[in-house]
């Protein structure tokens, strides 16, 4: 298959979701601002339901035969479906928790759509096989990303992520286009499929260079070490949601974009990428890891802690050819990763409008303070430790497994040290949530639309664990029709 | 009828959560756990005792394209231990009556840890094992953590990231045995069956060194034990009984049940220094118990000792050149101690814990003339202590008996070093009954409170089974060693 197919090249029917997404933003960026003060949610309650829409028209695609449209340079497959499914769910738990945290911030009503923006961009990551397309909705994401971050002018440290966001990826953005720019030049094309065909009979020094190029923006969005350093400050300085929303769904466009470039265009381990990201995810688990056992401000320590958990997936990545458990495992993982680090972060953000503080102290006694997100937090911080019976469970597994299959024991073993490694930052946040007291008062309870968020994500993280069959054959499935679009 | 011993508990954690009344919640949870103890001893009447082979078999897709599935079975060797879950929870849940602090999520927790340990003991398929191992694991933290003593924190920090460490090496050989095995799966007869590592070779000990990391953390053997003494010290008398009782032997029908027939030949051939470390474990164990000057850290070295029993019988089971009736009767012997140390144990933390309520201290020195203060719980105690040093009649007795006849047709040397070890509990318990128990009654302990109906209650049934396990091993003997000889499951390795 591959190739082109539909000469028209105008085949729209394969877009309806992001179409539809496309409509509702153009409706809100005029209507948010002039919505008067009272009726501000009005934004968030429309762009949910739009969500919902999208999701099932999105979902009606998974039974689409594979191909490819306007000119081969988008898929349709289930895999883009599956990511463009995640990229909703993460947007409509992140509105539901911004619905509450924003109110009264004088640009409250343009955050949905800026959301919705984000989100436009990760679908189309999620399908896109041409490295114009991907610069372009690379682009689209990062930029509302950083509004997103800034928004809280007279947030300090905001302000200073936004802007170091911005700097970071404007540097990056470039190295990658100028990566793109090489492949170009070498194979006079920019289309994934057709990449595939000419690469080989490329110079292999030029052809990898190009592609570490690239690797750097694709890296930047999947916080992969070397790339991650602005991930920590960001999520830190960031308004709590917008930094939940960071760390899962920008995360997953870059995995996903990441595995398409691989699979797709550099077929058959072509440059040696399985032991170039058997290497990297060992590092970036590693370091991921290390770091955060230091942090003393919680938003810090989720930051390390999800730049290890993409450590874990990178496994999923490097595996890709190598075992059948590497890709449906990276898939089922992502999907209990948003769970649970999202739940977390929202946690963290129930307990910040209290608390004032993201402290790691500050949580003591919080247990019995705000029954609720805590134990959403404490749920989601075991989840993310790898126990059982939360979903994460059966993800490392697999990604385990993977790494068994493909010949690599050492980075099985590594991945077990570090999941051994994570719990003991993972208790610091633990500890005094439980094992201290505070003589303080119950604190008021939680906004409605950001608790039943937070119990949907602790649901979701549990039942993923409980019931994993229906999901591994939803992610087998996504992951086998992927490799439908290499050509042979 | 096994699944629903197992999930009873978690319904009575919600019930726990549905109910506000704080008057009822010690009802919910002792009626929940008596009800599992009875539905287990229902179980344990509908078993055949003939056989003692895998029974109540049930097996459901779980996660079909992992090759994982729900697939339950009891046998002679897990059936006891299921029975010693139920009746240590409901005596635990019963003796927490009184529980002030935060007593829902007390209960909780424990009913939990039981659905992990009933799962642990019942499961066939080795990711559903990993699942409950950690079930059961995890709720300790927080019970350690949060209604212990004063050191509870770090205490509890140290037990999760060992055991964390543990269940992840148990994981890693467990995903080895999984990708080893073709097609691949977790069920564990289908892996016995397909005998991917059972000879002798690099990956087949490197499983075995992840099981006996793993499994070693949790008896706990030296040098894998540091955590124990102080999670013990530091954990709630009802926390300490489970944690020796039950937790300590996950470790144990670990070994029993998943080690030894999937790696028989990498076992075999590491043997003797699993032997010596065996030996090094329970004298060690003895040794250090002696020098303690706080009596429940006493009890918790002299575990180390007693699990340092079962790690040998577990090792001679494995020789594949000795005779088959002294491996029978090692690992029957292994598999016996488990039982007896969990009733002797935990009825002595039991007994520990009614002596710090009432003095307020557990330092040896304090204590003394207890006997004449109290008399009925002296002689409990002093019947404890005889138990856990190996008096013939009682259970211990006839776990160490088997054991160390197996042993003595094996490993010579063996024998001689789980004797010396032997004497040392001995001189050291009766060191311990001498100072605490005999002696001059200070005025101060003339007028402690006796012992109350609801601590007689708790300690007689666990009296009156070391009894009975004693003089009638007989019929527990058989099913073990049933489950040892027949079937996939039989831990015999026939030398193939």
């Amino acid at each position: 298959m591959g190739g082109m197919q539909g000469e028209m090249g105008m085949e729209l029917w394969a877009i309806v979701p992001e179409l539809t997404l496309a409509g509702l933003i153009l409706l809100l960026l005029p209507l948010g601002p002039f919505l008067p003060e009272r009726h501000k949610r009005l934004a968030t309650w429309l762009a949910l339901v739009g969500l919902l829409v999208v999701a099932a028209e999105s979902a009606r695609m998974l039974t689409f035969a594979t191909q490819s449209v306007f000119l081969g340079t988008y898929a349709v497959d289930p895999f883009a479906v599956y990511f463009k499914l995640f990229a909703v769910a993460a947007t409509f738990f992140v509105l539901l928790a911004t619905q509450s945290h924003f109110r009264g911030n004088p640009y409250e009503g343009v955050v949905p759509a800026l959301l919705l923006l984000a989100c436009l961009g990760i679908m189309g990551l999620a399908a896109s096989q041409d490295l114009a397309l991907i610069a372009l909705f690379i682009q689209l994401v990062t930029v509302s990303s950083y509004i997103l971050v800034g928004i809280s002018r007279e947030n300090r440290l905001a302000t200073e992520a936004a802007f170091k966001m911005f700097l970071f990826s404007a540097t990056v953005g470039a190295v990658m286009i100028y990566g793109m720019v090489l492949l170009f030049g070498l194979t006079g094309t920019l289309r994934l499929p057709e990449l595939a065909s000419k690469l080989p009979a490329m110079p292999v020094v030029t052809t990898l260079a190009a592609f570490l190029l690239v690797l750097a923006g694709f890296g930047f969005e999947v916080t992969l070490v070397p790339f991650h350093t602005w991930a920590p400050d960001v999520y830190q300085g960031a308004p709590t949601p917008i930094a939940g929303f960071l760390s899962v769904g920008p995360k997953a466009a870059g995995l996903a974009v990441l595995l398409r470039t691989l699979v797709v265009a550099f077929p058959h381990n072509l440059g040696h990428w399985a032991e170039l990201f058997a290497v990297l995810a060992a590092v970036t688990m590693t370091v991921g890891n290390l770091f955060a056992l230091r942090q003393s401000s919680v938003k810090r320590l989720l930051a390390y802690s999800s730049i290890g958990q993409v450590g874990y997936m990178l496994i999923g990545v490097a595996a890709a050819e190598r075992s059948t458990l590497a890709v449906p495992g990276m898939l089922l993982y992502l999907a209990v990763y948003l769970f649970m680090n999202l739940g977390a972060f929202l946690a963290v953000d129930a307990i910040e409008r209290h608390v004032k503080s993201d402290e790691i102290q500050q949580l003591a006694g919080l247990g019995k303070r705000l029954p609720v997100p805590a134990a959403i937090l404490a749920l989601c911080l075991l989840a993310l430790a790898g126990f059982p019976p939360f979903g994460a469970f059966v993800g490392k597994t697999y990604l385990f497994g993977a790494a068994l299959a493909a010949g690599w024991a050492w980075l099985a073993v590594l991945m077990l040290v570090n999941v051994a490694i994570s719990l003991f930052y993972y208790v610091r946040v633990l500890e005094p949530m439980y094992l201290r007291s505070s003589t303080e008062k119950p604190l008021p309870g939680t906004p409605v639309a950001l608790r039943v968020a937070l119990v949907l994500l602790g649901v979701g993280t549990l039942v993923s664990g409980v019931f994993p069959q229906e999901w591994a054959l939803l992610a087998t499935h996504a992951s086998s029709l992927l490799a439908a679009l290499i050509p042979h | 009828m096994l699944t629903l011993v197992i999930f009873l508990p978690l319904v009575g954690t919600l019930a726990l959560y549905l109910v506000p009344l704080r008057r009822v919640w010690p009802w919910i949870a002792v009626v929940t756990s008596g009800l599992v103890l009875l539905a287990s001893i229902v179980l344990a009447a509908l078993f055949n005792w003939q056989s003692g082979t895998l029974q109540f078999e049930q097996q459901v897709a779980w996660i079909p394209s992992l090759g994982a599935s729900y697939h339950l079975g009891i046998d002679g060797l897990s059936l006891p231990l299921i029975l010693l879950t139920t009746l240590l929870t409901f005596l635990a849940l019963w003796y927490a009556w009184k529980q002030e602090k935060y007593p829902r999520e007390y209960f909780a927790l424990y009913l939990v840890m039981e659905t992990g340990l009933l799962g642990f003991f019942s499961t066939m398929d080795l990711l559903l094992f990993y699942v409950f191992f950690e079930i059961a694991l995890v709720p300790m933290y927080f019970v350690i953590g949060l209604w212990g003593h004063e050191r509870r924190v770090e205490a509890a920090l140290k037990f999760f990231l060992y055991t964390r460490v543990g269940s992840l090496a148990v994981l890693l050989s467990i995903l080895a045995l999984y990708l080893g095995t073709n097609p691949h799966t977790f069920d564990l007869p289908a892996i016995i069956a397909a005998r991917p590592f059972a000879g002798m070779s690099v990956t087949a000990s490197l499983v075995l060194l992840g099981f006996l990391i793993g499994f070693g953390i949790k008896l706990p053997v030296f040098p894998l034990h540091s955590w124990l003494p102080d999670a013990h010290t530091e954990a709630p008398t009802e926390g300490s009984v489970i944690l020796a009782g039950l937790l300590l032997k996950l470790g144990g029908y670990g070994l029993l049940r998943v080690a030894l027939p999937t790696v028989p030949g990498a076992f075999s051939y590491w043997a003797v220094p699993i032997a010596a470390l065996a030996v090094v474990s329970a004298i060690y164990g003895a040794a250090v118990a002696m020098a303690q000057a706080d009596l429940k850290r006493l009890i918790a070295f002299s575990s180390i000792n007693h699990m340092g029993y079962v790690l040998l019988g577990v090792a001679v089971a494995a020789v594949a050149t000795a005779s088959t009736a002294d491996r029978a009767a090692a690992a029957s012997g292994a598999a016996y101690q488990l039982l007896a140390h969990g009733l002797i144990t935990g009825a002595l933390f039991f007994l520990v814990g009614m002596l710090a309520e009432r003095t307020g201290t557990r330092e040896i020195r304090h204590l003394s003339g207890i006997w004449a203060a109290l008399p009925l719980y002296g002689s409990i105690l002093a019947f404890a202590m005889f138990a856990s040093l190996g008096l013939p009649a009682l259970a211990d007795f006839a776990a160490e008996v088997q054991i160390m006849l197996g042993t003595l047709g094996v490993y010579r040397w063996a024998a001689v070093g789980m004797l010396i070890g032997i004497l040392m509990t001995t001189a050291m318990f009766l060191w311990t009954l001498q100072r605490v128990l005999l002696g001059k009654t200070p005025s101060a302990w003339e007028k402690l409170p006796q012992l109350t109906s609801r601590e007689i209650i708790t300690l007689l049934p666990l009296v009156a089974l070391i009894i009975v396990l004693g003089v009638f091993p007989g019929p527990l003997v058989h099913i073990i060693n049933a489950a040892l000889h027949s079937g996939l499951l039989g831990i015999l390795w026939r030398g193939w």
